[in-house]
């Protein structure tokens, strides 16, 4: 392990191994295939992060892809809100071209959770998601003071009810708690006065609208400071706050690095001085992030558990494949990561909480019927094995352990996994190989 | 609109899929490969058989809208004409071969045919050009059949299309045992019968001289018959038929009754057989290419006719009654031909003697000649119709008997739940019951091209126009409550369309001559950016849901177009489709696909998009997929699905007629 303060320094110039590629696409982006390590090993780590960060959007295949996504989206928003949205999504998380701001994406869907069960109107979620994946890199400050006035937010935090003489504090507590400051870096008292600067805040048809008759003009105090009337200044406020952008710091850190808290105050403080020095702008702290010591370290390495999307899309990219995108929602659901229906304002909680007997299981058997899903569905004489250039078990399980896998296994256990694969016939070894795989703790880990 | 269906519903026969054929032939290995050899074997004697061809050439002429007499006499000539001395196999002799655990039997007639046929339309061009058949080509599976096939044509020295033609253009037998076992039974020209054993004789010994393993195939012989075994199949040369066996006990059972001097217990004797035997003939059945009947009785007694009843309401509605023929009739008939671009297949069963009373809120009550029950109403033919769907069924005695259908908690309390919900929307007046009672149990769902007016908006998904037509018995009592249930019901979906981005609706209600319109439109909000964008997609213009009453006449439409149109239809207009089976016509359901591959056109881009989300693929391989069975759908003419029931049968017929013109050659398109 580094020494705690060596672990903010930059590893931007150093080449990347394959190891660190994989890990570094696999926790910025959505998983890698063969072509994406290629052209990631050996380059710095800042050039890499970079184009994940900044992919050319003039490319031909970006265009289109994003074309693609565009009509699809208007489908989505007219069927059945339960399959539609989450299999758009997914589709999308599928064939991206730029896949590390579809992951901030799904990280800002959990940071501003919103359920389409409560809102009821596909064309207001895809809305909200559209904003989110448009202000994903930019400032958290931006952020923040759309997503106050976005319809789905709007309806699902009853902010349409916030009215000058009945404030509906149900906002004002969310924005505080669980999107900037945390608990106990708030009082009551502004709560009340924060819920008073969004009176107004409402909805027509599905467009936000300033109502200035139910709107309360008075001046408000926050954090013991008046100076405040409109809920613009009121965000301006919260946010500078000290503890915001250690707030914003530390979910980035259990998102991309590890989950659980870090455990000493000051190995987090690097990244909120960050997001301070840079108006709070996304890119510029997972910059820093991901061309830190700290994120190719043990401390960061296999110290998370994939989420079901990450787990399931990261097979399908790791294998430059695909699946139903509806088969796959309802797998996602039965996993507990139903996209666009998140299980409360807290959004996932993640870590340990993505397992439990049920689900283990349900991994895997996921695992088994993408793969053979997948492998039925290539054309003509096309198998996984011929297409990944495998020519035996042992090649099967390395390519598994090394593409699939966040830490190393036991030679022994290699050796296990190997015999399982070599039952396989010619052709099914990368199937046997990653359907063994998935059923290891190990293959939880990302 | 729609040509009549009996005009429609030649002799058909279920077309074998040429990809599963290929893919059965060579997957199945050395096992399948004698199988073709039996195929062929047993068609050359047949090809050349006259009085064959002549009776197919006068089935191929004839239909099933033929009465019954028409029928019988076609039977009588068959019976006349059919050879004897063993050409063709006979039915009750191949059945005394069969032991009594046969629970299905099919004869066939000229399958080789059937292939010839169907390369000849046009659906089968336009997917033998599609590029997904090139894909197909470069399987693994495809080349391995490629392989088997060179092998086999040049065993014989001749190309296995015609092998195929000629094996398959006999008379033959299959049946299915209670165990799972398969037996199959030909009888082929003498010369083809040496030659096809002197084939397998040369097999077995090439396959005795194989170091790997047993032998594929083997010389066997029972009680003096030749025979060969590959794995658990079985092959027996015995009076100039060969028999094939899917195990060797049902093999040797087979021959044992072949062989016995005195008749052993077997099919032919079976009751339920004999009864079924002369249910075909009497239907014309058996004059189709392939025809056969099962034993439900057996299946039912072997747990394998285990239907699960009381839990659902729509489907006790929709099926109830066909449910209540297979758990108590005795056995079942089919059959089915396809000829002149035409393929028809028929299911009949018996209907039960003991009539259930219940059954009339399904089949209807029988008709005062006792020839019928409920049936359909007469259809409407638009020109841009797609879809018909007509139905006789009692809503109203539905409804009051649900309690004694319906035995499951959860359905039971959904039942009470949506009584008192209708309840509340028609605001305490009447009951469910009685509004349903209001209704004559004729219905008629009528599905058109949507309005010039939204083929040319931006609408995202283009909705076809679609009306239920129904008929009222006292106009005086029902229009009330059903115009009442209209505005509760727009009034509803107003309180859903704000959250929804939606614009309100409004009501409006005029009398024009007697009749009574109820119109629901969107109210156009010129000041509202999404009101704006509902407009530019064509909402307005696709959906205005009307409720209208015309004398005893009533009509639910999704816009008033369509609703003024039905009710201005002629009488004239309102053929009886299905001719000689009005009355007996229970429930029906009529497509023009040319109509709905239009629709599909108009849609094309929504449906890519959806089975993009559906198989996770990219757009343009969807897109060839989708065009691929749009132009598929543009090459059938007509199909139609039909339920009927007369004094004594229960019957299902599908029939799908295929298009004869090119697209391009024809001037209505």
């Amino acid at each position: 392990m580094y020494p705690r303060d060596s672990m903010w320094d930059s590893v931007a110039d150093v080449p990347l191994d394959a190891h660190q590629a994989t890990h570094l696409f696999r926790r910025l982006g959505l998983g890698a295939n063969a072509s994406d390590l290629q052209s990631a090993v050996g380059q710095t780590c800042g050039e890499v992060v970079e184009r994940l960060l900044a992919p050319s959007t003039t490319d031909a295949d970006f265009v289109r892809t994003e074309s693609e996504f565009d009509q699809l989206r208007r489908i989505a928003a007219s069927g059945n809100p339960a399959v539609q949205l989450p299999a758009w999504w997914l589709f999308r998380l599928i064939h991206t071209r730029n896949p590390a701001l579809e992951r901030l994406t799904i990280f800002w869907h959990g940071h501003f959770a919103t359920s389409a069960q409560k809102v009821q109107s596909p064309r207001l979620m895809l809305q909200q998601n559209d904003l989110l994946r448009r202000n994903a890199l930019g400032p958290f400050s931006q952020l923040v003071l759309e997503i106050s006035r976005d319809p789905a937010m709007l309806i699902y935090l009853d902010s349409v009810s916030n009215k000058r003489n009945r404030p509906n504090e149900n906002y004002a507590r969310e924005l505080l708690e669980l999107f900037c400051l945390g608990l106990g870096n708030y009082t009551e008292h502004d709560i009340r006065e924060l819920a008073r600067a969004f009176t107004g805040w409402e909805l027509r048809g599905d467009r936000f609208e300033f109502n200035r008759f139910q709107h309360d003009p008075g001046e408000k105090v926050l954090f013991g400071e008046g100076g405040v009337e409109s809920g613009e200044e009121a965000i301006a406020r919260v946010l500078s706050q000290p503890a915001a952008a250690r707030f914003i710091a530390i979910k980035l850190y259990r998102y991309y690095v590890a989950d659980g808290n870090p455990t000493q105050g000051e190995t987090i403080e690097p990244l909120a001085q960050c997001l301070r020095d840079n108006d709070f702008e996304t890119r510029a702290a997972m910059r820093k992030l991901c061309t830190s010591r700290l994120f190719y370290s043990r401390q960061a390495l296999g110290q998370k558990i994939r989420s079901p999307v990450d787990m399931a899309v990261g097979l399908l990219r790791a294998l430059g494949a695909t699946a139903s995108a509806t088969v796959l929602a309802g797998q996602m659901r039965e996993l507990g990561m139903a996209l666009f229906f998140p299980p409360n304002v807290k959004g996932w909680d993640g870590g340990e909480q993505w397992i439990n007997s049920a689900t283990w299981m349900g991994r895997v058997n996921a695992v088994a019927r993408l793969t053979d899903e997948l492998s039925q569905a290539l054309p003509g004489s096309e198998n996984l094995d011929r297409r990944e250039g495998i020519q035996s078990a042992e090649n099967a399980v390395a390519w598994g352990c090394e593409r699939l896998l966040a830490v190393p296994l036991s030679d022994r256990r290699k050796a296990s996994l190997v015999a399982i694969v070599e039952q396989a016939s010619v052709g099914q070894r990368l199937v046997a190989a990653i359907k063994a795989l998935s059923t290891l703790p190990e293959f939880q880990l990302g | 609109m729609f040509r009549p269906l009996v005009d429609s519903l030649l002799r058909i026969a279920p077309v074998r899929s040429p990809s599963n054929w290929r893919t059965r032939i060579c997957s199945a290995g050395n096992s399948c490969l004698l199988f073709c050899l039996m195929l062929w074997s047993a068609g050359v004697t047949a090809v050349g058989n006259a009085q064959a061809q002549q009776s197919t050439t006068t089935r191929q002429s004839a239909t099933i809208q033929q009465s019954a007499t028409t029928r019988q006499s076609t039977t009588a000539q068959r019976t006349a004409t059919k050879p004897s001395g063993g050409a063709v196999v006979d039915s009750l002799e191949a059945a005394s071969w069969l032991p009594d655990s046969v629970v299905a039997v099919v004869r066939f007639e000229k399958l080789g045919e059937l292939w010839t046929s169907l390369e000849q339309t046009g659906a089968w061009q336009t997917v033998a050009s599609a590029p997904q058949l090139a894909q197909l080509q470069a399987t693994p599976q495809y080349r391995q059949w490629t392989t088997g096939r060179l092998f086999i044509e040049g065993l014989f020295e001749q190309d296995l299309p015609s092998l195929v033609q000629e094996a398959t253009a006999g008379p033959g037998i299959a049946a299915l045992d209670r165990d799972g076992g398969l037996a199959v039974i030909f009888h082929p020209a003498e010369d083809t019968f040496q030659r096809t054993q002197k084939v397998l004789s040369e097999f077995a010994t090439l396959a005795g001289l194989s170091r790997e393993g047993p032998p594929g195939l083997r010389a066997v012989a029972y009680q003096g018959v030749p025979a060969f075994a590959a794995d658990e199949l079985r092959i027996a040369f015995h009076q100039g038929r060969v028999v094939l066996a899917s195990s060797s006990a049902l093999g040797k059972a087979i021959l044992d009754r072949a062989l016995a001097a005195q008749p052993q217990q077997n099919l032919a004797q079976q009751a339920w057989y004999r009864a079924a035997e002369s249910a075909l003939a009497a239907a014309g059945l058996s004059d189709l290419r392939v025809h056969g009947a099962i034993d439900l009785e057996a299946l039912r007694q072997a747990g394998k006719l285990q239907m699960e009843r009381g839990k659902d309401l729509g489907q006790e509605l929709i099926l109830g009654g066909v449910f209540e023929v297979i758990s108590q009739s005795p056995w079942a008939t089919f059959g089915g031909d396809f000829a002149g671009g035409q393929l028809a297949v028929r299911f009949a069963a018996p209907l039960p003697q003991s009539l259930d009373p219940r059954w009339d809120y399904f089949f209807g009550s029988a008709d005062a000649d006792g020839k019928g029950r409920g049936s359909v109403p007469a259809s409407f033919e638009f020109a841009e119709q797609i879809l018909s769907v007509r139905w006789h069924r009692d809503l109203g005695a539905f409804w009051n008997m649900a309690p004694q259908l319906i035995s499951d908690e959860n359905a039971q309390a959904g039942m009470a739940k949506a009584e008192s919900d209708i309840a509340t929307l028609l605001g305490g007046v009447t009951t469910v019951g009685e509004v349903f009672g209001f209704l004559d149990p004729q219905f008629d769902l009528v599905v058109c091209q949507p309005r010039e007016s939204i083929r040319a908006a931006q609408a995202e998904i283009k909705i076809p126009t679609f009306a239920l037509v129904g008929k009222m018995r006292d106009r005086a009592k029902g229009e009330r409550v059903l115009r009442l249930a209209f505005q509760q019901l727009i009034s509803f979906a107003n309180l859903n369309a704000g959250p929804g981005g939606y614009p309100p609706m409004e009501v409006l209600t005029e009398r024009v001559d007697g009749d009574t319109f109820c119109v629901a439109e969107y109210m156009q909000l010129s000041d509202r950016q999404d009101s704006r964008d509902y407009m530019a997609a064509g909402l307005y213009r696709n959906f205005s849901p009307t409720l209208a009453i015309s004398d005893e006449r009533l009509v639910i439409a999704s816009d008033r177009g369509l609703a003024e149109q039905i009710l201005a239809a002629p009488p004239s207009t309102r053929s009886t489709s299905d001719g000689a089976l009005a009355g007996g016509t229970n429930s029906i359901i009529e497509i023009r696909p040319p109509q709905a591959a239009a629709l599909g056109q108009m849609n094309r881009d929504a449906l890519i998009a959806q089975r993009m989300l559906q198989t996770g693929r990219e757009r343009t391989e969807v897109a060839a997929e989708i065009d691929l069975f749009l132009a598929i759908a543009d090459r059938i003419d007509y199909a139609a699905l039909r339920l009927g029931v007369d004094a004594t049968y229960v019957t299902l017929d599908g029939v799908l007629r295929l298009a004869t013109k090119s697209p391009t050659a024809d001037p209505a398109k």
